[in-house]
């Protein structure tokens, strides 16, 4: 198989992620913000992150779609794996109250199990970009 | 884009969000992991475990104890686990309750053996009978909104713990209530008033059959107070801790077009377990003392001891975790205590 073969799948996965979590947190929105007010972490924060989360996401996948600017979007998406997984740790390990913050398939999992998920993604959006190669060179 | 600067990048892409997750948490309250202005009188008291049974079962709250039994509810809420103080008897007890959703989404026994008592739903229905007969329970039913905890008081009366709503907003009230007459007698909201739908003032109940007294310890801050029978106040003292304010925000959320009134605060329980006996309260605080190392104060739960007369701060002790587990139930009676974990209860002895 191709790399951009290869590229063009892994995209294709976290663009479906992103899209998925996004619209379940927009779904489940009242849910979504009430949970967030119960995370030591981001409680002051709630409100805001409740919607900008969800946009960055939908922002990230719109990245992801097209191929100039899909190598942002691995990048984008590799930050935003790397800060959920950062802080599913620091909540399993640091924080006194952990409340469930994900909407859709994803609050069926508890938070050790979504630490191994979200990893996998972390490690296919840096595959995705190591494979990366531009159609017009110097991209 | 060179190899060397996607390498940068993506460190760039995993060090960042680990430095803003950080950032979050050095400005968020640490409650055992800063000092927190108190310090424990440890006595020489110690508990040492003598009996420990595991088992898949969920084991949930002690919900009766007598010299020779333990009655443990499980998580399955229709059946109750009855051992002895070795833990090597096991009699399960299972209960008949209606499939209604709405009774079975709470579910709370009272065992005084042989007489038990089923507080079930937010109605509540009360059901009360014997154990080990095959006669069917009396139910009762009382049509008020919510209820958290139940007590059956030994004069046939019980008292409800729960929230209610008027003109001025959500109240926890406590209310006597006769079955037989299906008679309120009366209707108390001892926190009157709070801007937080009362839910800061949430605690747990325990009645003294020695003293008539009812015990109520508050979660999410050092409320200690008793009252009579009669509902009437007898006593106000304050737990240990320094934390007179719950680090609490009520407010109420759409869920799925239900309204829903609930803490949307991230929730620090304060005081977890209460129980009593022979004129004392023993109060499992889940917040350490300035004097506690604390990598260690996670291997046992910290039990502070309170006089019930006077509610002065007696002396505290340690009781092992099983498995590092916190606890889920504790009850004392004389010189042993019983404890349930998630997968397990332990009988302790209490020893000087």
């Amino acid at each position: 198989m191709k790399k951009e073969h290869l590229v063009s799948i892994i995209a294709s996965l976290l663009l479906l992620l992103l899209a998925y979590a996004a619209l379940s947190k927009y779904r489940e929105y009242d849910d979504f913000r009430f949970q967030l007010s119960k995370s030591p972490f981001i409680s002051p924060f709630a409100a805001l992150t409740a919607w900008t989360l969800p946009a960055g996401e939908l922002l990230v996948c719109l990245t992801l779609l097209f191929r100039r600017t899909r190598l942002l979007g691995l990048f984008a998406s590799l930050f935003l794996l790397s800060l959920f997984t950062a802080y599913i740790w620091s909540m399993l390990h640091l924080s006194y109250y952990i409340p469930c913050s994900c909407g859709g398939i994803l609050a069926g999992m508890d938070w050790s199990t979504h630490l191994y998920f979200n990893l996998g993604f972390v490690f296919l959006s840096i595959a995705g970009i190591l494979l990366y190669r531009p159609a017009t060179p110097g991209l | 884009m060179k190899l060397k600067t996607k390498t940068a990048w993506i460190i760039f892409c995993l060090l960042a969000p680990a430095a803003v997750v950080y950032l979050l948490y050095a400005f968020t309250f640490r409650p055992n992991r800063e000092k927190n202005g108190f310090t424990r009188r440890f006595s020489t008291l110690h508990a040492i475990p003598l009996d420990t049974l595991i088992a898949e079962k969920r084991f949930s709250e002690i919900c009766g104890l007598t010299d020779h039994s333990l009655f443990i509810a499980l998580a399955d809420r229709r059946t109750i686990l009855e051992t002895d103080w070795t833990l090597q008897k096991e009699h399960y007890h299972t209960f008949p309750l209606p499939t209604e959703e709405k009774i079975m989404s709470r579910i709370q026994y009272q065992v005084d053996s042989p007489v038990y008592n089923i507080f079930a739903g937010n109605g509540p229905d009360v059901f009360k009978g014997l154990l080990y007969t095959k006669d069917p329970p009396r139910h009762f039913h009382y049509g008020w909104p919510v209820f958290v905890r139940s007590i059956a008081l030994p004069n046939g009366l019980y008292l409800f713990q729960g929230f209610d709503y008027n003109k001025a907003g959500t109240q926890q009230d406590f209310i006597l209530w006769d079955p037989l007459g299906n008679n309120q007698l009366k209707k108390y909201d001892p926190f009157q008033p709070a801007a937080d739908m009362d839910i800061s003032s949430e605690g747990l109940i325990s009645y003294d059959t020695a003293l008539h007294l009812l015990v109520y310890a508050q979660f999410y801050k050092n409320g200690l107070y008793t009252f009579d029978s009669n509902l009437a106040p007898a006593g106000h003292a304050t737990t240990l801790d320094t934390v007179h304010t719950g680090r609490m925000r009520a407010g109420r959320t759409n869920r799925s077009g239900i309204l829903e009134y609930s803490a949307q605060s991230p929730q620090f329980i304060i005081n977890g377990q209460l129980c009593l006996d022979d004129g004392k309260a023993y109060v499992n605080s889940l917040l350490k003392a300035d004097n506690e190392d604390g990598a260690g104060f996670d291997d046992y739960s910290a039990i502070d001891v309170y006089d019930l007369r006077t509610l002065h701060y007696l002396y505290s002790f340690q009781l092992p975790r099983l498995q590092g587990k916190r606890l889920i139930s504790l009850r004392i009676r004389g010189d042993k205590a019983a404890a349930t974990y998630a997968g397990g209860i332990v009988v302790y002895r209490l020893e000087h």
